[in-house]
């Protein structure tokens, strides 16, 4: 099969498939991951991967620009500073465990991080959508943010100075020739087409610069949310394709990752499963944290932005397409996913 | 083509709209129609996000969008409704404030203007 071929695929299982996965106020519990689980199967299917790796950096830069377009100081100026207090000192309990037991920060661990440790509530973003529930909802909204803060944290921890300046000056300037071109575009109904152009060309740009597509596309996305008078129009053609855009993301990444089928690597990722519960289990027991103390919810299901940081963290660090951590790092996110979707009903 | 206008008035401070309906008033327009609109955003704020949570929550916290309709007689009762609804609402230039704007009426059955 030509990645053409496969493309296409993905782009009609994505588009019929949305309906039945995200489902208005019903989505499936397994919040998108049965893509990531189909992109797995692909990975037995022969094509030239590497023609097809590039996408991943347009996906990244997608999801960091819709990300960082929603950090407008005029919407994070709403939240009290108590409720940063709260998700603060939450973080921070997750970041000393990590460091204090990995003494090294490097990107395998950053995801891992990110996966188990900064997205506990997504399930409950994902399965019970409630807005009654505002506090949980906004905490687990504000979630991601604090992950790019962090993936932001550590690349300046392992950057010098001059890869650090060069990196600042990346952002820089996309972000000025992003909204310079998005403020000067005659016919607003292109702007889709110029996102396209302006992602492609950021992200794939990153690629060949080495440097995180993520954390830039956030930056642009942040310079454009607040300085842009068109922040709207953009967000809005962004956000229009969310969940068919993330299905395909997905199936590429299970197709580009695949899965080693091996005991030990079943055992590693068991191992990390039940490590997380225990953490898991300790944190719902602080009543300071204000978590339901419902038992299914401390098997927290890893949302789509645990798989975005684990990809990009994948992508920087410029290894072969099949490497094993990343493999074992979907496995968990998988294994994560079906528990608390098994616990979950076991309690309704 | 009569010479009768539908005026359209949206804004999104639904606090307002007291405001606005007594300067319409005063202005001479006592017949109008008011709905419930929500704007686009809104609306797809309520499929359940990925990666915009926090948007779609803080831009839920705020409100339903009021749109007032109404047939008036000429241009110059849309532009003194125009002028009189700035005068208490305030400037539609800024963003998601609003948006006002007349149509052309090609007939009218059940008013007598």
């Amino acid at each position: 099969m030509s990645p053409k071929q496969l493309l296409i695929l993905f782009i009609v299982l994505s588009y019929t498939g949305v309906v039945l996965i995200y489902r208005r106020k019903k989505i499936s519990l397994l919040g998108g991951m049965e893509y990531l689980l189909v992109g797995l199967l692909f990975s037995l299917v022969s094509v030239d991967q590497a023609l097809l790796k590039p996408l991943l950096y347009a996906f990244i830069g997608w999801i960091g620009l819709l990300t960082g377009m929603q950090m407008k100081v005029e919407y994070v100026s709403r939240l009290d500073r108590s409720f940063y207090g709260r998700v603060f000192v939450y973080t921070l309990v997750f970041f000393c465990l990590v460091f204090a037991f990995l003494s090294i920060v490097v990107a395998p661990v950053t995801a891992l991080y990110m996966a188990i440790g900064l997205l506990p509530v997504s399930y409950l973003v994902v399965a019970r959508y409630c807005k009654e529930n505002r506090y949980v909802l906004f905490f687990a909204s504000i979630m991601p943010f604090v992950a790019v803060a962090y993936l932001f944290f550590v690349t300046v921890f392992q950057s010098d100075g001059y890869t650090l300046s060069f990196f600042f000056l990346i952002i820089a300037c996309f972000a000025i020739i992003a909204r310079f071109i998005i403020t000067n575009i005659d016919d607003k109904r292109s702007i889709e087409l110029i996102l396209i152009g302006l992602i492609i060309l950021i992200s794939e740009s990153c690629a060949v610069l080495n440097c995180s597509a993520l954390l830039v596309t956030f930056a642009v996305g942040m310079y454009l949310a607040n300085f842009c008078p068109l922040d709207d129009v953009v967000f809005i053609a962004l956000y229009k394709d969310e969940k068919p855009l993330y299905s395909i993301f997905l199936l590429l990444v299970g197709m580009l990752a695949g899965m080693q089928a091996s005991f030990t690597f079943f055992l590693q990722g068991m191992a990390v499963v039940v490590f997380v519960a225990g953490l898991k289990y300790v944190l719902f027991k602080i009543p300071f944290f204000n978590m339901p103390p419902h038992y299914h919810r401390y098997m927290q299901a890893p949302g789509g932005f645990a798989v975005t940081i684990g990809v990009d963290s994948w992508l920087n660090q410029g290894v072969g397409l099949q490497t094993g951590w990343f493999s074992l790092f979907l496995f968990i996110v998988l294994m994560l996913q079906f528990i608390s979707v098994f616990i979950s009903r076991s309690y309704e | 083509m009569t010479k009768a206008k539908l005026f359209v008035c949206i804004i999104s401070h639904e606090k307002r709209i007291e405001d606005v309906l007594e300067a319409l008033l005063d202005a001479g327009i006592s017949r109008a129609s008011i709905m419930d609109v929500r704007g686009m955003l809104e609306y797809l704020a309520d499929e359940i996000p990925l990666f915009a949570g926090f948007r779609s929550l803080i831009e839920d916290n705020s409100k339903t969008n009021k749109m007032i309709i109404s047939v008036v007689e000429n241009d110059e009762q849309v532009r003194m409704a125009f002028d009189v609804i700035e005068e208490v609402y305030g400037s539609f230039q800024e963003t998601n404030s609003g948006i006002m704007f007349s149509l052309d009426i090609a007939d009218i059955r059940g008013l007598k203007l």
